[in-house]
């Protein structure tokens, strides 16, 4: 923040904002051209070398598959999309719940933490044949491997924020003197947001890993079997296609959370990231 | 206050410590960086309970019941994620006050302390001794008769403390409170004070206590020349330095 932000908070810092958005736009600029460089150089070799389409089809090939069997792909991304947001949406609530009672006591923090991170040494893969005999080939199994992956940066991100409130900023609220209750919800908890949110983002992505995961080791449906299908039946593009299409999955779920982070956080808007 | 101890665990930080402070009086603490005077100023406000000895707050015993007191800790404290005028009268919302009349007590009082026109930006947006004055607002807000003012102005620079001091002093004048005042500056005592109190430590215990005779309204650059000044300022420095070599 400069001096002159600090004298006049209204004029110019609307004009600040609009120069933020264009800076935005103009950071998104390297990442889409390196990305269309990247398909370009695909293309190319793949016309010049002659290799065979079914260990690598061209790009354009896989953009045609989506644009004419889009009807074969939307129900199976929708199924996953459905999974994934349930998964993490499961996550977020168990997630935080987890990270409140492991900050609240010392016994608390020895009794449970060791056991979330033991849930994690042991890998999804593992697991998931466990969950789709327990819960059938259908979604719930795959919502919950989709939260066993995403609550643990959830839980671990929600744990540091809440533990990072000052000492001071609580003997502050004990002297007016605020009760324990409200110097959680008043104080503990909008201090950790920041940090919860750091969680949510990297627990979105992974809970498209965990549903598909989830529907490779069994399911009836989903974008997960389709490319498992594909591999097996080989058919690259449907491969690719299904590839392009997870990636972009997980890529407008992290992007939800940017924007209700954004929402819920307007005091970090200006710099800081 | 009688007989004050503080303990944390085996280390003692304030040993037996008595003092009394007078209705309307302003009472400064000075002291070496960790000689206790944090610790003792926890133990007035009633958030750490003495290990010995009793805390008085008009004849009842407050001893680790806070709530008497209006306390400005060393560091602001603002809550980054609120605005000013939030931030302001958080003590009185946690106290269940009407939200709306805090607020409208709250934006009459932002001229006084500087803050005009500023309720709406959020503590990354303000300069230090905007903070400070913000955090002392936010104390005077909850209209407590005693105040514990923890260096409020150490954090800032030569210019913006001396201004700040001199908006204080006709404060104070103003309110009419009982204020406890902790620095590092013995100048800064002595021109705010009716009395200056010498802590030397760990653990913390008084090695003096001087009052300061010097009639109001003062003017600081008229107070740092007289002759009396010069005496007392140099009475609590050696107070002070007593306590090193000790
Ligand atoms: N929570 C605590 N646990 C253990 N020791 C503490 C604690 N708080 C303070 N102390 C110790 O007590 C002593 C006095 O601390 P205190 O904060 O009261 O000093 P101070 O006089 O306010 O110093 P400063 O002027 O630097 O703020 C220090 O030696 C410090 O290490
Ligand atoms: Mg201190």
């Amino acid at each position: 923040m400069t001096a002159t932000d600090v004298q006049a908070p209204a004029g110019p810092s609307r004009m600040r904002r609009g120069a933020q958005q264009a800076g935005k736009s103009v950071r998104l600029l390297p990442a889409v051209g390196l990305f269309l460089l990247l398909l370009v150089g695909w293309e190319v070799y793949v016309q010049v070398s002659g290799i065979n389409s079914l260990l690598l089809p061209p790009p354009s090939a896989v953009a045609e598959s989506l644009w004419t069997d889009w009807q074969i792909y939307e129900p199976e991304l929708l199924v996953t999309l459905r999974e994934a947001v349930f998964g993490f949406l499961l996550a977020t609530v168990v997630g935080i719940g987890l990270a409140i009672i492991i900050t609240s006591t010392k016994v608390m923090r020895l009794a449970v933490y060791p056991l979330v991170i033991a849930s994690q040494a042991v890998p999804i893969i593992a697991i998931a044949p466990l969950l789709i005999l327990w819960f059938g080939f259908g979604e719930t199994s795959k919502v919950l491997a989709a939260a066993l992956v995403a609550f643990f940066p959830i839980v671990v991100g929600a744990a540091a924020g809440l533990d990072s409130l000052d000492s001071g900023a609580v003997s502050l609220m004990r002297s007016f003197p605020a009760s324990r209750s409200q110097v959680f919800l008043k104080a503990r908890l909008p201090n950790a947001l920041p940090q919860i949110f750091s969680g949510l983002r990297v627990g979105a992505v992974l809970a498209v890993i965990g549903a598909i995961v989830g529907e490779f080791v069994g399911a009836d449906q989903g974008l997960g079997l389709l490319l498992a299908r594909a591999n097996s039946m080989l058919q690259p593009v449907t491969v690719f296609a299904c590839i392009v299409l997870l990636a972009l999955l997980g890529m407008v779920l992290f992007l939800c959370v940017v924007v209700v982070e954004w929402l819920v956080l307007p005091w970090r808007r200006g710099g800081q990231r | 206050m009688c007989g004050l101890q503080v303990s944390f665990g085996d280390f003692t930080a304030v040993q037996d410590l008595t003092f009394e402070v007078q209705r309307g009086e302003f009472l400064s603490i000075v002291g070496r960086s960790g000689c206790g005077k944090t610790s003792l100023f926890n133990a007035v406000a009633g958030l750490l309970k003495p290990y010995a000895g009793t805390v008085e707050y008009r004849g009842d015993d407050v001893s680790g019941r806070p709530g008497h007191a209006g306390y400005m800790l060393q560091r602001d404290h603002l809550f980054p994620w609120k605005k000013l005028l939030d931030n302001v009268v958080i003590g009185l919302d946690v106290l269940g006050s009407n939200r709306k009349a805090s607020r409208e007590k709250a934006r009459a009082l932002l001229p006084r302390f500087g803050l005009e026109g500023f309720q709406d930006a959020y503590p990354g947006q303000l300069s230090g001794g905007m903070k400070q004055r913000a955090a002392l607002l936010r104390t005077v807000l909850l209209d407590r008769d005693l105040l514990l003012l923890d260096e409020p102005f150490g954090a800032l620079d030569a210019i913006t403390r001396g201004e700040l001091q001199a908006w204080l002093l006709d404060l104070c004048d103003e309110l009419q409170k009982t204020v406890l005042f902790i620095t590092h500056d013995v100048e800064e005592a002595i021109y705010l004070s009716d009395r200056v109190m010498v802590m030397n430590g760990p653990p913390g215990h008084i090695a003096d206590t001087v009052a300061v005779d010097i009639p109001r309204p003062r003017h600081f650059a008229d107070v740092v020349t007289s002759q009396r000044f010069t005496e007392l300022k140099h009475r609590l420095l050696d107070d002070i330095s007593a306590g090193r070599t000790a």
